[in-house]
């Protein structure tokens, strides 16, 4: 396939060509590309968030991400990336218009590249940009990552600012960074990790300071939560995970230990209580009337009018099914009978599987301050490994026949299950990077961290996982 | 016979196992989570992840499938789908109804899962603002506090959007004279 033929399929938009120096005034030159849910201010640049809706849409100011990296003269924006509609879907393919010809997954042809940021994986792997940035809400950048053979990081909530991104589930919206070179992640999040006051989620100043030797440690120890032992689990994934684990315990200064964390098996139905609800309410904001897409007939009065909501129509047509449905179940729990039931529940429970992290951590959690009651803290582990998907990526002819399949459409769980091993760390806010099990391979393993730990995740990927081939 | 023994061997050597594993948890931590002794070996490994294996479709069936006393999840009737739909700001012309039913019922009866599972009467009183990723260590501030904060504010010159720098109705499909437009029906109606 062409180079051409590969922008195609994986940008929405380009500004620059890929064909770039290697080179300026004696510094590397890097490339990236944004998720088209990140607002870049231009004459002719949209962020279509690939919604029908959003089709037109040309923000009229910039993320905070992108004008941070903008400032920086070895940094070249090459375009904006597709992705699922708004965010929402784990295979890539959600979106107006779906033609299976029109996805890739550069080294995995056959196989769908994972979603949300399945262009910004697909534009790593497939050699056009040096990184790139997506959005990770339940596992959007490490999925996509993992199945296109390359790596993703999602940092710990709140470090890298959300302004300008186009908002999902505010809770758990995380940018997140995409490389086949550990050392690029690392320059890019520093680059990025700093406090912005247009971000009212982000993290104060005073919580980001971390003592630099806890990130330079020459001892660590890692946990195996049982309860990733689901059956679900493709063999193929489970032996490769096995086979890793092995590899560690011959590296010097590692132990392995197993955890046990009860309420990481709830995560997904915790998951998928809250996320919608936010969905629902984020959303809202999309009537046609300020900004976006407007069905035209809306426009003109009609007495035998059945829909009393002024915008239905527009929101009906210009919205995805998934993106529908996910609404629609946001409302459920967030209208008056299953308030209490459901919604704060999940956030209830949300908080005990947050404090069980905490208690088997060896750092404490910067968000807890004096509330945190810690015992026996030097027991504690630094980090946790745990696969990033349950199998490997699906081949796109057995996608595209699952959504012809009646049975299977109307049962969009089964899909929910993809997030099994990603959505804890992001209800607890942690910092994971996913990183191929062995060299080009698109099996995936998580590195966890206790929140704040971000850059102790990055060196022990490097120092351990990488350069001791483990992972290789 | 040799069969059964042999089973009853293996079943023992299971439940010997399980026995083991759950002294391997030695550290008893809060909230229920725990850690346990180091792996020694890569059968540690391997025995620990065979013996947890357990059954993802707990998941995904069911709350009644997995405790028959509990109620099921009823379809959401017609009139609860009219109800979210008008609520989700969705058209209610030309809807598959069967469709929507089927797929909520789904989607309902996963998250109803969560109504099983017990709180503690401490989780009972949580303020569920901390579900979002907040510091939890605030103290409210004292009204001087809050004057001395005013007076120090500095203004973000970055924070700010200047006033008049763009044109909030340019972004909209249908507009005229810097007026957004909501439905001609509302103008003529108007007396």
């Amino acid at each position: 396939m062409s180079k051409q033929q590969l922008i195609n399929k994986i940008f929405f938009s380009v500004k620059n060509n890929v064909e770039t120096p290697l080179k300026i005034t004696g510094q590397q030159l890097l490339t990236y590309s944004l998720k088209d849910n990140i607002c870049v201010k231009a004459e002719d640049d949209k962020t279509t968030c690939n919604s029908s809706m959003l089709w037109e849409y040309k923000s009229p100011f910039n993320s905070t991400i992108y004008d941070i990296l903008s400032k920086e003269s070895n940094l070249k924006f090459i375009g904006k990336t597709r992705l699922d509609e708004f965010a929402m879907g784990s295979m890539g393919i959600n979106g107006p218009n779906f033609n299976p010809k029109d996805v890739l997954n550069p080294l995995f042809p056959d196989r769908v590249p994972g979603g949300s940021s399945s262009g910004s994986a697909a534009s790593v792997s497939g050699g056009l940009v040096d990184f790139s940035l997506g959005t990770d809400t339940g596992g959007s950048v490490r999925l996509p990552a993992s199945w296109c053979g390359t790596m993703g990081f999602k940092p710990s909530y709140g470090k890298i600012s959300r302004y300008g991104v186009v908002d999902m589930a505010q809770s758990l919206d995380t940018v997140g960074v995409i490389s086949n070179d550990i050392d690029k992640i690392y320059h890019v999040f520093k680059l990025l990790d700093q406090y912005d006051p247009k971000d009212t989620t982000s993290l104060p100043e005073e919580l980001r300071f971390r003592p630099p030797q806890q990130d330079l440690k020459s001892e660590w120890k890692i946990g195996i939560p049982r309860e990733i032992c689901i059956d679900l689990c493709d063999p193929i994934i489970w032996n490769k995970f096995e086979e890793t684990l092995h590899k560690l315990l011959s590296v010097p200064g590692v132990t392995l230990h197993p955890v046990s964390i009860p309420s990481l098996k709830l995560s997904l139905p915790i998951y998928y209580t809250l996320c919608p609800s936010e969905v629902a309410s984020n959303l809202a904001r999309y009537d046609g009337v300020r900004y976006g897409s407007r069905e035209k007939n809306e426009f003109e009065d009609q007495d035998n009018d059945t829909d009393i909501t002024l915008f239905a129509s527009t929101r009906s047509k210009h919205f995805g099914k998934e993106v529908k449905r996910r609404i629609m179940l946001g409302n459920h729990t967030l209208s008056s009978g299953s308030y209490q039931n459901n919604y704060l529940k999940a956030q209830r429970l949300r908080m005990r599987l947050i404090d069980e992290f905490n208690s088997i951590f060896q750092v404490r959690n910067v968000l807890m301050g004096k509330t945190e009651i810690k015992t026996n803290s030097d027991e504690g582990i630094d980090f946790m490994l745990v696969p990033t998907s349950l199998t490997p990526p699906p081949k796109m002819d057995d996608v595209v026949k699952s959504q012809t399949n009646k049975q299977q459409e109307e049962n969009p769980v089964t899909n929910y299950m993809n997030d099994f091993f990603t959505v804890p760390m992001s209800l607890a806010g942690l910092p994971t990077i996913s990183i191929p099990m062995s060299l080009k391979s698109n099996l995936g393993v998580q590195i966890v961290g206790q929140y704040g730990d971000d850059y102790k995740v990055l060196n022990f990927a490097k120092n351990v996982m990488i350069n001791s081939n483990v992972s290789t | 016979m040799l069969m059964m023994i042999r089973s009853s061997y293996k079943t023992r050597s299971v439940h010997i196992v399980n026995c083991l594993l759950k002294q391997r948890f030695y550290t008893i931590q809060n909230k229920g989570a725990r850690i346990g002794t180091k792996f020694e070996s890569k059968q540690d490994i391997d025995d620990f992840l065979d013996s947890n294996k357990w059954d993802g479709q707990e998941l995904l069936q069911s709350s009644t499938e997995c405790d028959p006393s509990k109620v099921p999840t009823a379809p959401p009737s017609d009139e609860m789908i009219y109800k979210l739909l008008k609520l989700s700001g969705l058209s209610q012309k030309g809807i598959d109804m069967e469709e929507i039913r089927t797929t909520l019922t789904n989607q309902i009866q996963f998250i109803d899962l969560l109504q099983n599972v017990p709180l503690s009467e401490e989780e009972q009183k949580y303020d569920t603002n901390y579900a979002r990723l907040l510091p939890r260590d605030n103290k409210p501030l004292k009204y001087n506090e809050i004057l001395k904060l005013i007076e120090t504010q500095k203004k973000n010159k970055q924070g700010s959007e200047i006033s008049g720098s763009w044109n909030p109705t340019s972004l909209a499909t249908i507009s005229v004279n810097n007026y957004y437009i909501l439905k001609k029906g509302l103008l003529k109606n108007r007396n």
